[in-house]
């Protein structure tokens, strides 16, 4: 009786204790089915997100990535991305690492870093990478891993890239339109006034016969100046409509032996002497109007303004840098106070000395042509020493 | 009627021959002295004795803006360095082609331009604007 007795509460407990058990089973079962829901939920974002992860551990080794990383590490490395390799196997050994480095050292000393990456993929075209490195804790607090996050800009800073291109392009026409405005105010305005101002004479004053000639002769001059700032307007303007001219190879040695030949009178009898060198770059594809017209007008402008103490020198020479051409006029003439006129040295009508006939419209018009082949020009003066033009084009 | 001198510094010389003609026109003989190189008219404003104050006589200096080497508002800082007794004794009018807005406000601000003529002069704008010389 007594055993049975023992027998009996044995059982009991042990049905207790295996409900008991059977429920934590259900529930660990529960718990694990919502664990496994909740990892193929992250997994989802992980692998569907537009931005690339890749976790290391704190010793620089990949951990795990997700889809998209994979594929930024194939397109721009060429290569597989695998757990339990390090970072710098994915690169050749003249990479510069400094950026990324400085990424690890960041996160690992459990701060955030950021930069922005441009790389160059096999067919040349730019490709743009915002990177992220973010410490890992555990649980007490201690760096045990890093998240680097890759996000895709490219089609951002092109987009940035062009609007700063237009934005450029706006201020340039603004700036062009303000010196039509000028144009029409000053070198329009001045021919009429005076031919109105002589007409006035003409109908009021009581003029001798050689008088009223001479406001006839200075209506004469001054209509025949304002169809001179009709014809220069109208050049003008047809250079922003040319450039559909077809481009084509221009050696620049032939260019300057060109101009050379056509001003040879002048080279004789002002003593000029012209030297060049072209050994870095001779070529290039481009408007030979416009670059005709462009070396024309510097070599005649350095020859117009030499310094009277001095037979003129120019030296006109190429240079490759990169991507882009550099083309350099040094003469060792009269010079300009870039001090007091360098707003101006390129304005339309713009004369800064007044013993030889000019009319202010070739330095406009090289700025107007270099623009229109895509270069810039700049300029490097000192009074009575010389000038000289910088022009860079990109390739 | 006290005694009138004209000064004129424009680099054109259609615009001082205008310019002359009708100030004989209005005035008579008077005496008018020319320049077409800025440098040379500010050169003759800071040397010359005759344009000391004098209660018998006025001196009218015509300046125009657009020339090279030295504009208008170039030269008027130029003379703003003169003394005193130099600058009360001139009344300076801007003659201009301009009709740029901007340059009609600056010379209407400018405290030593009595007022902006538009080119061409005329004889009423020419005895218009002398009445305004106090």
């Amino acid at each position: 009786m007594h055993i049975l007795k023992i027998i009996r509460i044995d059982i009991t407990e042990k049905i207790f204790s295996e409900r008991k058990l059977k429920k934590s089973y259900e529930s660990l079962k529960q718990l694990a089915l919502h664990l496994k829901h909740s990892e193929a939920n992250l997994h989802s974002i992980f692998d569907n997100s537009d931005t690339g992860f890749i976790v290391f551990d704190i010793n620089k080794y990949v951990v795990t990535f997700n889809t998209l990383a994979q594929e930024f590490v194939l397109r721009l490395l060429n290569k597989f991305l695998e757990p339990d390799t390090n970072l710098s196997s994915y690169f050749l050994e003249e990479y510069d690492m400094t950026q990324l480095n400085a990424g690890f050292d960041c996160a690992v000393n459990g701060k955030k870093y950021v930069y922005d990456i441009c790389m160059n993929l096999h067919d040349g075209t730019e490709y743009w990478l915002n990177q992220k490195f973010f410490p890992i804790f555990s649980a007490n607090n201690t760096v045990i891993g890093i998240l680097n996050e890759i996000t895709d800009i490219t089609e951002q800073k092109l987009f940035e890239k062009e609007r700063e291109k237009i934005t450029e392009d706006l201020i340039q026409r603004n700036n062009d339109l303000e010196q039509f405005t000028y144009i029409v105010s000053h070198n329009l305005r001045s021919p009429v006034a005076n031919i109105k101002g002589f007409n006035d004479i003409l109908n009021t004053v009581e003029l001798k016969d050689t008088e009223k000639n001479e406001m006839l002769n200075g209506i004469n001059i001054s209509v025949n100046k304002l169809d001179n700032v009709i014809q220069d307007l109208n050049q003008i303007l047809q250079v922003k409509h040319n450039v559909n001219e077809k481009k084509e190879e221009v050696k620049f040695s032939d260019m300057v032996k060109t101009i050379k030949s056509s001003i040879q009178q002048i080279i004789d009898k002002d003593g000029v002497v012209i030297k060049y060198d072209f050994s870095e770059t001779d070529e290039m594809l481009t408007l030979k109007s416009y670059m005709y017209s462009i070396f024309y007008n510097l070599i005649s402008n350095s020859i117009k303004y030499r310094r009277p103490d001095a037979d003129p020198i120019i030296e006109i020479q190429s240079k490759k840098d990169n991507n882009k051409i550099i083309l350099s006029f040094k003469d060792n003439g009269l010079g300009i106070d870039l001090d007091k006129k360098r707003n101006q040295i390129f304005g339309l009508y713009k004369r800064f000395h007044t013993h030889t006939d000019g009319k202010g419209v070739g330095l406009y018009m090289t700025k107007t042509q270099v623009e229109t082949l895509g270069g810039r020009i700049s300029v490097n003066s000192e009074v009575n020493k010389g000038t000289e033009f910088i022009i860079e084009f990109v390739i | 009627m006290e005694k009138l001198n004209f000064l004129l510094i424009d680099d054109d010389p259609f615009s001082n021959k205008i310019s002359q003609t009708l100030i004989q026109s209005a005035f008579g003989k008077v005496e008018i002295k020319t320049f077409t190189e800025p440098e040379k008219g500010l050169d003759y404003i800071a040397k010359c004795d005759e344009l000391k104050a004098d209660t018998n006589s006025r001196s009218i200096l015509l300046l125009d803006i657009n020339m090279p080497h030295m504009n208008g508002w170039e030269l008027l800082n130029e003379y703003e360095k003169l003394d005193e007794e130099r600058q009360q004794a001139l009344n300076i009018f801007i003659l201009s082609s301009s009709v740029d807005q901007q340059d009609i406000i600056k010379a209407r601000e400018n405290k030593h331009v009595i007022d902006f003529i538009s080119k061409p002069l005329s004889k009423q704008c020419l005895i218009n604007s002398i009445s305004k010389i106090d």
